[in-house]
């Protein structure tokens, strides 16, 4: 069984509101999956179901294969929750805070300690043990709310946008501790950030207005829309000559003249083509002043796919 | 796991300095009070002929009006004092650590309620200085005072009940104090409804729904299987609808 979570075309009503429209999905096992979706798109919502905090109208899902619902007892020690806002005792010291989730969590009693030490460790918390939660930084904050999500040494982490409100530095560390993670749990992380989920996850999973609309690597998403890289082009003086051979080139998809002298081409293809272009150029006599190329990122592939559906 | 939270809350509430402050406060009302009623039952007792002073009772004119008086008090703190208790959870997210957590409603429900009572048993217990100046009296009598202090404590249970009840229902504290005021003060106000119908069977259930009613048979040393059952019943009916409240999440 390589599929950690399954999301079986969950659909949630809020009154005569879709809030998720039979919506499916899958994380693999091992993996970083990340949640995007624009603020309102039903992330949260999802998570939620996912830990049992909301119940669906119809749909299912299921952990390692199994319905949530039969997982009755050991549900939620394989499952490790952190939601946007972590959820603290802000008056009880972080030893005191993971002691009373651990205990929450029935982590055995002769094992509290060593699961504290190795939450304590990996999220470098030592520090801070014995400091108020409420005197912490923001990141330090983040940080011990991870720590109550994975203190139990859950199978899968599903983490609610936990870069936000971060300052960079806290977000560096927050997104290499997500990695550090990886190692032996799979994660479930949602943001808008679309940067900062292109540099962790694995694959992907779009939400909007409630419906997904697209899954898997992000590789294999940009192969979707078709096209990974833009080609700009500026020449020194219009070519009647150079728009007649660009508009042949059999390696574009599209050829966007933007003004007279300036183009944006997308190739239908991953690869390198800058160099016949500049044949092509020269080959017309006309005289190019800037070729710059860009590889589409996350963002674009979430602009293109949502643009696609609206 | 009861004990496990119950002892968390309790930390947490002992650490608050507001703790010190309300219980300061509870103490010097409810001193002055006392000092008050005992200037007022001196200066009455001195001013009849000592053959007439035994009609003067203690036990009535001081130590069962300074109960109604703590007994009102806690009709306001009561709610006060558990306002907090699912509502800030809630408002904080924290409730959700307890939602996917092998955490039962119920051992939720109870560990809050249980600590709410500590918390107001430890502002009761305050008041106890009160029957130790009593002991240097020529008090014969004394059992009132211990019936009357169990139904103060079942007062502030049935109390603290609504109150957490209240905070069930919200994120907002402040809603939920005033919430858990307003049930408080209905349960304990329903005698009044009594009065004013002329049905004799209604009348008689309204009095005996009312805690007042209960409450009056305790302060006077009389404890009755009706009393400690309408308690009991009371107490489990909160526990219950809290745990209905809690439920809601799941319901479709």
């Amino acid at each position: 069984m390589n599929k950690a979570i399954e999301i079986e075309n969950i659909t949630l009503n809020y009154g005569t509101r879709n809030i998720l429209k039979d919506i499916s999905f899958h994380v693999d096992k091992g993996h970083i999956h990340g949640f995007l979706g624009p603020n309102g798109a039903g992330k949260t919502t999802t998570m939620k179901i996912i830990t049992k905090l909301l119940t669906q109208d119809s749909g299912q899902v299921k952990l390692f294969g199994q319905d949530v619902g039969e997982l009755k007892t050991t549900f939620n020690s394989r499952i490790g929750f952190l939601l946007e806002d972590p959820p603290l005792y802000n008056d009880l010291t972080v030893m005191e805070y993971l002691h009373f989730i651990a205990k929450i969590k029935k982590v055995p009693n002769d094992k509290i300690k060593d699961y504290i030490n190795d939450c304590v460790e990996s999220l470098d918390l030592s520090t801070v043990i014995n400091r108020a939660i409420e005197n912490l930084s923001k990141g330090f904050q983040q940080r011990v709310g991870i720590a109550q999500a994975i203190i139990h040494k859950p199978e899968i982490v599903i983490l609610d946008e936990p870069t936000n409100g971060l300052d960079p530095q806290a977000m560096l560390e927050v997104r290499n501790l997500i990695l550090r993670l990886k190692e032996n749990h799979t994660i479930l992380l949602s943001s808008h950030l679309l940067h900062e989920m292109s540099l962790v996850c694995d694959e992907v999973t779009i939400i909007s207005h409630g419906k997904i609309l697209a899954s898997g690597n992000i590789d294999e998403l940009k192969e979707k829309i078709g096209h990974t890289q833009e080609i700009h082009l500026e020449l020194l003086e219009e070519c009647p000559q150079f728009e007649k051979v660009i508009n042949e080139f059999s390696k574009l998809s599209q050829v966007k003249k933007i003004d007279a002298t300036r183009f944006m081409l997308v190739p239908n293809t991953s690869d390198e083509v800058r160099h016949e272009i500049v044949k092509l150029v020269n080959d017309s006599e006309a005289k190019l002043i800037k070729i710059d190329r860009k590889k589409y990122t996350l963002e674009d592939i979430f602009i293109s796919i949502t643009d696609t559906h609206d | 796991m009861i004990r496990v939270i119950f002892l968390k809350e309790i930390k947490v509430f002992f650490r608050s300095p507001i703790t010190y402050v309300i219980a300061g406060l509870f103490t010097l009302l409810v001193g002055w009070l006392f000092f008050n009623q005992l200037v007022y039952f001196v200066e009455n007792i001195q001013k009849v002929p000592v053959s007439m002073r035994n009609q003067y009772d203690f036990a009535n004119e001081v130590v069962i009006k300074l109960f109604g008086n703590v007994n009102f008090l806690l009709l306001f703190i009561s709610p006060i004092m558990a306002m907090r208790s699912f509502s800030e959870e809630y408002r904080e997210g924290t409730i959700d650590l307890f939602f996917t957590s092998p955490v039962a409603d119920y051992e939720l429900i109870i560990a809050k309620y249980l600590s709410v009572v500590v918390q107001g048993l430890f502002l009761i217990s305050t008041t106890l200085i009160f029957p130790f100046f009593l002991s240097n009296l020529d008090v014969t009598d004394t059992s009132f005072i211990f019936t009357g202090y169990l139904g103060l404590v079942l007062n502030l249970i049935c109390f603290t009940g609504l109150g957490c009840l209240a905070s069930t229902l919200g994120r907002n504290q402040l809603l939920a104090a005033l919430a858990g005021f307003v049930f408080v003060l209905f349960s304990w106000m329903i005698a009044m409804f009594s009065q004013m119908t002329s049905n004799y069977l209604l009348s008689e259930i309204l009095r005996f729904l009312s805690i007042n009613h209960h409450y009056e048979n305790f302060v006077k040393g009389n404890i009755s299987f009706a009393d400690v059952s309408f308690y009991m019943s009371f107490i489990m009916l909160n526990i219950l609808m809290m745990k209905k409240r809690i439920e809601v999440r799941h319901w479709k």
